[in-house]
Formats: structure tokens, sequence, C-alpha cells
């Protein structure tokens, strides 16, 4: 992809909309996509945050935001962006509110309430149109309540409730359920996948889709050091892995039309990338499950070339 | 945290005490802030929540005592025994935080860097409280060890490390046993009718934007980053990666890191292409 | 002002309108649908400069709403029963977030089984969540209940939503006279709403609703939620009676009827208390000393004024359209909670009206010769659920049908 805004590092803003010192943990790579979404968007942002771990970005007194939060719920955070930006529109209409008061609305949820309990209000929202961003971090699995499976969990991966075991030791029987289709199927104006080891690419994608009224939503793969099992300094080049090994493509959506914005030609082989991660372990000890590998490489294979 | 409180519970219900251990956390994942308690009886125990005066406090990181809302000290009486885990020696720490009771001090991190490979010190950490506490054999400790670990999934080899681990930390431990028992102190609260707040203060609103910069989170370092600008080349990538936003640009592109909210994960170091930062074991942690 | 026949969801609508409320998010389900239509006809014609959007769910529609007004908006929804339970969540969310709004709730049984018409388990399912609530008999009262729960919402002493009970199909499809207040009126009475503690804008960054961790600090705003809704108690007084000024009607926290002489009372709330009223007017006028006492504004609940209006009667009934399973009526234990101590009445529970159950002939006068009885043995805690043999044959008759014949002890015919 022909970047236009974004083209080197020097070209990332240098402004932080996000400070230091929050409970997250370290090398969270969900944090890092959220800071540089944030640096493209600029300061006036109010997020309308559904329970994952971000929600304890803000914890009483303290919130490390220069813009604005609300905590809703974990199922209705398109709601409660539907909320506030009626209620912005209605009061700059109606002149008690100057025009420049205004704020960019932003659902900010993990992928446990963006799939199963939050579509019913992200669709919604998508439905009606709603002028709105959402960023989605992907951290595949309900990371802030231990890391259990979630519907974004991928096949073969393993958490404490599908744990590999006798009875199962392929652990996760489910695919990852596809998020990026079921937002373009309700037909967002803008759509696209991120990761935080491509930051000009993110970046660039904000800078596209800013233009545009109506929902923006944003899918960021957030590697995740406790809930993967990683080395937290190993973050971002275990995401780098995933978008090399072609398992987290990196593609738009621009009106429902797809285009693959980074396309590597000559794929890592999945196991480099699932290799480094204590949640894929047992695939590789005590034995290699060799079937379930090449399974997964044949999945992501046919993914490409469905896709060229 | 947790499980080095499960591990000391354990040992003293090995060794025919009544226990009752549980954690409270803020959120369960790494990261989050937690305080275990730990009761221990010889007959069963009625009460139960969060231990509102100690005998004996076990801190992993010290930094906390560096930050009031963490209140680390609450209900801490002059006779408490603090066990803590620092490279600092222990009077030290007593003084520049005015630490009340009995210090000790252990540099557990190091030894579960040295032995495991990486700063994990719940083994060494319950180690060193059941010996300097005199609750239990090591055999008691041992066997709790063994039980606890491999009930979060470590086993085989990793476990060897831990028991052996905790076998230093044991055998470095000064036995000092929990201060005698005494009756409560009298509350230094007193009762006091709620006060109704003007409604328009009363909700759990933030109006002070990015106000977790005061809150450092340094103390979670074990190792810090560390730039060499001689090999730097003002590529900035350190910059754009760092999760926190604890790297920054001078005006000639110089990078620094504000090693406040610096939390050490090491992406920085991980990701310089001219591997100009360099990992340095924090003084202190 | 104007004089019209209107059902009680199309007063509610008028309240709205008269209150000139910035957004209305929606959701249908009955009996409330006409009060979104009426509102959406209204927006279409240029009467109501608001924003009406149906959102995807009750759940959605009160988060919406409550976001709305964090931002510093005028709100105002309506839902029922089914509706209210999906919400359930947000409305303590709302009212944590100490934000002003009106909900109305079309009072409806709940399901399981699953019915339309009214009874109270629904909205008193919501009474501990930190809505103030106030409970209508007449269109009039829905009216003006509305447009007055706007302004105690907004009271700076409070800072909390309020939601306006009216009962399904007695009360909202029912058609009766009702005075609408003028727009200057009701513009003089609720100015607009201009918060300084909850509105979001680009001038001022603020974090709400963000988490609380610690038991003290936890407690500590909820403490202050309940002191807002004590205060609200004096507050709703003191904007009733300006309300009065202003428009002619008196509303208190309980409306006493014959309570001068009455040394037994009956205790109901909403609409069909008119009914209880009536009844109550029969035994008077056989010479019977009863009085009859409405419940209106069950949050915050008035102990006070209870306690000096009962107190010392003989014996106290208490009428619940409500049923908690495994205790009785919700009304009785509150009215008798504060009614414990030295002087107290003996008390009877009473629960009829479930899903629109209508009272049968003869129920007021056994009801009281249950507080008779009451007097001379003590009263009791245990709900007496209304019923008669008719309606036992009838249900008998039911069941035969749905092929579960059960014989003669269900009075079914043979």
């Amino acid at each position: 992809m022909r970047r236009e805004v974004y083209r080197g590092i020097r070209d990332v803003p240098a402004e932080e909309y996000l400070a230091g010192g929050t409970g997250l943990c370290g090398g969270c790579g969900g944090l890092l996509a959220l800071r540089l979404f944030h640096k493209a968007l600029g300061p006036n942002v109010v997020f309308s945050n559904a329970a994952g771990c971000l929600t304890l970005l803000a914890v009483f007194p303290f919130s490390p935001f220069r813009s604005s939060w609300l905590y809703t719920a974990m199922a209705s955070a398109p709601a409660g962006a539907q909320g506030l930006r009626d209620a912005l529109d209605v009061l700059i209409a109606k002149g008690r509110r100057p025009p420049e008061d205004d704020l960019q609305v932003v659902v900010v949820s993990g992928d446990g309430a963006a799939h199963g309990i939050g579509l019913q209000s992200t669709l919604g929202a998508v439905h009606r149109g709603l002028d709105f961003w959402y960023f989605c971090y992907d951290n595949e699995g309900f990371a802030n309540t231990g890391f259990q499976t979630s519907p974004s969990s991928p096949r073969a991966s393993r958490s404490p409730t599908t744990p590999a075991s006798a009875a199962a030791p392929g652990g996760n029987p489910l695919r990852k359920q596809d998020l990026f289709e079921l937002w373009r199927a309700a037909g967002p104006a803008y759509l696209a996948t991120v990761s935080p080891s491509h930051p000009l690419d993110l970046l660039e994608k904000v800078a596209r889709a800013r233009p545009l009224r109506g929902p923006k939503l944003f899918l960021a793969l957030a590697s995740c050091p406790p809930g993967w099992g990683l080395d937290p300094a190993a973050s971002v080049e275990v995401a780098r892995l995933a978008v090399q090994s072609g398992v987290w493509p990196l593609k738009e959506a621009l009106h429902g039309e797809v285009r693959h914005t980074a396309v590597p030609h000559r794929r890592k082989p999945v196991e480099e990338y699932l290799r480094g991660q204590e949640r894929y372990r047992h695939l590789f000890e005590p034995e290699r499950r060799d079937a379930l590998l090449a399974e997964l490489q044949a999945e992501v294979d046919a993914y490409w070339a469905r896709s060229e | 945290m947790k499980l080095a409180s499960r591990v000391i519970s354990r040992s003293a219900f090995l060794s025919g005490a009544w226990v009752q251990d549980s954690p409270l956390y803020g959120a369960e994942r790494r990261g989050a802030p937690v305080v275990a308690s730990v009761r221990i009886a010889e007959e069963p125990i009625v009460e139960r929540g969060t231990i509102g005066e100690p005998d004996a406090l076990l801190v992993l990181d010290a930094s906390l005592f560096g930050q009031a809302e963490a209140a680390v000290l609450e209900g801490v009486g002059p006779e408490a025994v603090l066990l803590l885990n620092a490279a600092e020696p222990a009077d030290s720490l007593q003084r520049r935080f005015a630490l009340p009771g009995r210090v000790l001090g252990a540099d557990l991190s190091s030894l579960a860097l040295e032995i495991l490979g990486s700063a994990t010190p719940s083994a060494p950490a319950a180690a060193f409280a059941v010996r300097a506490l005199a609750i239990a054999s090591w055999e008691a400790l041992e066997a709790a060890l063994r039980q606890e670990l491999t009930e979060v999934g470590i086993e085989g080899p990793r476990l060897e490390q831990n028991v052996v681990c905790a076998r230093r930390a044991f055998d470095q431990a000064p036995v000092v046993g929990f201060p005698p028992q005494r009756a409560r102190a009298s509350a230094a609260s007193r009762p006091m009718v709620v006060p109704r707040l003007p409604a328009r203060e009363a909700a759990p609103s933030i109006l002070a934007p990015g106000n977790t910069e005061r809150r450092s989170t340094a103390g979670w370092r074990v190792f810090r980053p560390e730039i060499d600008l001689a090999r730097c080349t003002r590529c900035a990538l350190c910059f754009a990666l760092c999760p926190e936003g604890a790297i920054r640009l001078a005006a000639d592109a110089t990078p620094w890191i504000d090693s406040v909210h610096c939390k050490g994960c090491l992406v920085c170091v991980h990701e310089c292409p001219t591997g100009a930062i360099v990992a340095v074991r924090e003084a202190g942690a | 002002m104007t004089r019209e026949l209107l059902t009680g969801n199309a007063a509610a609508a008028w309240g709205a309108r008269l209150a000139d409320v910035d957004y209305v998010p929606a959701y249908p389900i009955t009996p409330q649908t006409e009060i979104i239509e009426t509102l959406a006809r209204w927006i279409g014609e240029g009467s109501l400069a608001a924003r009406l959007v149906t959102l995807d769910s009750e759940h959605s529609m009160l988060t919406a709403a409550g976001a709305a007004a964090a931002t510093g908006a005028r709100v105002f929804t309506a839902t029922s029963s089914q509706g209210l339970l999906y919400a359930l969540e947000m409305l303590y969310s709302v009212a944590g977030w100490r934000v002003p709004l009106v909900l109305v709730n079309v009072s409806r049984g709940v399901s399981a089984p699953i019915t339309l018409e009214p009874d109270h388990d629904d909205v008193l399912a919501a009474r501990d969540c930190g809505f103030l609530q106030i409970h209508a008999a007449t269109a009039q009262e829905v009216l003006d209940s509305v447009l007055l729960a706007h302004r105690l919402a907004e009271d700076p002493d409070v800072l909390l939503p309020v939601l306006v009970n009216l009962d399904g199909f007695h009360l909202s499809f029912t058609r009766e006279p009702v005075e609408i207040p003028d727009v200057a009126a009701a513009r003089a009475f609720l100015p607009p709403y201009a918060p300084e503690h909850a509105r979001f804008g680009a001038s001022h960054a603020m974090a709400q609703g963000v988490a609380v961790l610690g038991g003290s600090a936890y407690s500590f705003f909820r403490y202050q939620m309940h002191l807002a809704a004590e205060a609200a108690l004096e507050r709703h007084e003191a904007l009733a009676a300006e309300f009065a000024e202003r428009f002619g009607r008196r509303y208190g926290l309980l409306e006493a009827h014959h309570l001068d002489d009455a040394e037994h009372v009956l205790v109901m709330s909403n609409s069909m208390s008119g009914v209880g009223l009536a009844e109550v007017e029969r035994l008077r006028a056989a010479g019977q000393r009863v009085g009859l006492l409405r419940l209106r504004v069950i949050r915050p609940f008035p102990q006070q004024e209870l306690r000096r209006l009962l107190g010392g009667r003989r014996a106290v009934g208490v009428i619940d359209q409500n049923l908690s399973i495994g205790k009785g009526g919700i009304l009785f234990a509150e009215v008798a909670s504060a009614l414990a101590g030295p002087g107290a009445p003996a008390l009877c529970s009473f629960v009829s009206g479930l899903g629109g159950r209508r009272f049968q002939a003869g129920e007021f006068d056994r009801m009281l010769e249950s507080l008779r009885r009451a007097e001379r043995e003590g009263g009791s805690p245990e709900p007496e659920l209304l019923w008669t043999d008719t309606e036992q044959r009838r249900i008998g008759e039911l069941l035969r049908v749905a092929g579960r014949g059960f014989g003669e002890e269900t009075g079914g015919a043979a």
C-alpha cells in the first residue's frame, strides 16, 4: 500500500495522548496499538469503553487520557457511542455548545466484548450508519478475566477453559470467528485490520478513514504477553510474525471493497509464529502434532489463495 | 503473589494448622496489583476478608511503599514483622520509607533470576516467609511447593528449579517467628455520619486528564533499557514502538527514556535495529 | 392550557414534549409503543426539536440514554416489563453515573408466563438501582409527573435519573380528560438543562463511569447516591409546591383519602387504587371507618410520612399487585419495615392484580374483615393471595382444554 501521510517513522506524531503510569501489563500490544491510533486521531476524542483489559486504564482517581472516557458496559459500548454522538449533534445544532466543542466518538473494546455479547449493539450502530470509530484490540481471548477462550481465540490454542488435555489434545477446537467479515456484511464506511508491529500502516489507515462519515471499524492484533505466554520484550516481534506468516492479514475495506495493504509474498511458516507462544506449546511438546500443524498451515494457505 | 500466599498457607496446613488464604486483585491478569491474605491458627478460623492488622507483611515490590494510594502499611503496627524482596539492605529501606516493626530483607528477584532465569520470586518468597516466621519445616514447605506449582501447570525441570531456589531462600532466611499475639490496638478511626456532597461532585468522575503521570511504574522493572547514543542511528523506532510512550524524541530526534514510566518490558531492546539499547539489571529491584 | 382526551401513553408523550427533551432513544414494546410513535410524529412535524433513534435493544437504549445525558443532553425514554428487565444492568449504571433522565415504564407482568397485561413486578424489580420512582394513577398525573421528574432529576441536590410508572392498558391505553399545560408555563417550571458536572466536550477532558476499586471508596459513592435520594424527599415536596402554584395541581409523596377518622387503612398504588377508592367510599357509606392511602413516590421511600399517617391505626392492609416469589407482597414488606416499632398497627398483606387480575365482587369487604381480625388477633406477614371459586372453576376448564384434566378438584366440568 502506498502511504500518503505516514511514509516514515519520522511522520509518527510526537504528541502522546495516553500518559504513562497505568496498570496495564508491560509489553501490551493492545496498548501500543491504541497509543498509535490516538496519535492519528488527535486529542478531541471521547472513548466509549466496553469491559476488558483496557477498562483498567482509568481507575479512580486516575486517568491516563488527555481526552475523554466513559465506561459503559460489556455489551453496549457502541450504544454508548450512539448516545454520545447524538447528544453532541443535538447540543451543537441547538447552539448550546459551540462547534469547536465537538469530539470524535470512539468505541474501545477487546475481542471478548466485540464478539458475541457486543455484536448486537455493534451491528445496530453500523446499520444506523453512526458516525463513529470502533477500535477493537484483539488479544484472542477473554484476557481480563484470566484469558479464557473467546470466539476470537484461534483453533488449536489453549486456555484455562480449553486446556490441552487427554480428551482434547488440540486445545480449542473452534475456528476463530471472522469479525472482519461479520462487520463488513453490516456495511461500514471503512474497515481495517492493523497490527502494532506495523505502525505506519496503522496510522495511514486512520488517515484514510478520517474524511469518511459513518462507521470506521478497526481490528488491531493485540499481542498479549501473559495470555499468549510470551516474554514481553517479544510482544511486537510476535505481532510482526503474525503478519509475516499470513496469520493476521493486514487489509482494509472501503465501502465494503477489500484490499490487502501488506501482502507477505514469501510467507514465513505458520509454525514460526506459533512456536514462541506458550498457548501453542502443546502442538510441539511432548510431541509434535504434525497433522494439526499441517491443517493450520493449510488454512492460512487457503486464505491467501482465495485472496489473490 | 497468589502463588506465594498459597505455598505459605499450605505449608502451615500440612503442619497441622487451620489456614485460610485468599487473593484480592483488581483484575485477573498479570500486572494488576495483588494483595493476598493468609490466616494461620491452631483452631478453626471464623474471620475472613482482607486482614486489617497483619502480624506479618510480605512485600514483593518495595517500590509500593512510595505509592500513597497503595496504602501498604495500613494497619501495620510497631510489632509487625516486615519481609521485603529487595536488593537494598533492610535497615536502609526502613529508614527511607519510615517502616514500622521489624524489617527483614532478601534479594529474592536476583535469586530467582540466577536459578530460574526469570525474576519470578514466588517460590523463594514463600520459603523466606515460611522460614523467617517459623511457620513450617522444610519438608512441609517442599511438599506444599510441589503441590501448588503442579496445580498451576509448573512441572518437570522448571518445578525442580523452583524447589532449588526455594531451598536457598529458606536456608538464608533468619528465624524471627511471629510477633507475640496482643490485644487489637484501639481503633485509630472513629465512626462518623457520611456527609452528603453536593450532587454534582458525588460521581466518581475524573477531571484531571492524564494524571496517571503521577504514578511511577519504575518499581515494575527488573531490567532497565539504556540507550547507547553512539550506536543509535536516530531511526525513532523505539519511540514508535514503546507501548507506554515512555520514549521521547528530542528536537534532533535523539531518544530518551522516561524512567519513571518505563515498565521494563524491553520491547525497545528487542526491536532496536542496531542493538543500541541494552537491558541493564535494575539496582534495588 | 388545553383540555383534551388523552391516553396515559399520550400524556407521557406530552410530558416529554413540554419538557423540551433533546434525545429519545427508543425501542418498541407493548404497551409503551404509542409513546414513541407519538413523539416520532411530533418530531417529524417539527413540534418537538429532539432526535429519536431506535436502538437495537432496551439494554442499548438505556446505554445510549445515559451516555447522552452524560454528555449534557436532556433525555427521555420509555419501556416496559421485559424491556425494563433487559435494561436492568444499565439502570444501575446510569444511576451510578449521576446523570438525570426520565424513563417511563408502562407496567406489565413479567414472563414467564408471558403476558401483556399490567402488574408491578417489572417496575419494582428496579427499585434498588438508584432511579427515583414515581407511580402515577391517572393520565393527568402521568403528564404532570414526567414534567416534575425532569425537574427533580436535574435538581442540583439530586442528579439521579427518575422512573415514572403507569399501568399498562388501564392507564396506557385508556383515554380520559387531561389538562395540557401551555408551553410557556412548562418552560418557566423547567428551564434548560445546563450541567457542569457531566458534559463531554473538547474544551475540557473528563472521565466518567470509571472503575472504583477498594471497598471504602466504592462505598462512599454508593452512599452518596442514597443520600441524594433521601434529599429528594424534601426536593420533591418543594418542587411539587412550585408545580401546584403554577399549574394548580398538588402532588405529595403519598395521597391520603379519608384518613382523618380511619381505624383501618388499605394501602395501594398506581391506577387500580382508583377502584380501591371507590370501594372504600362504598364501605364508608355503610358506616365503616376505613381509609385509603396511595403510595406515589416509591423511591425515595417516604418512611417518615408513612409513619406519621399510619402510626396508631388499628390495622393496615397493603394490597400488592406484585409478588416476590417466596416472600410475598413487595410493598407490604417496605411498609411493614417503615412502621416497625411501638405504636405500629396490625398489618395484613394481600396480593391481587397480577397480570391485570380484576378485583372480584366482595373482595374489599373480605379484606376489611381480615383487618378487623388482625386488629383482634395480630397481623401476619403471610400474603393472602386473592382467589375465588369462580376463578378456580375457570382455570380447571382451561387446564382441561389444554389436555391437562385434573378431575373434580379443579372444579372443571366433567
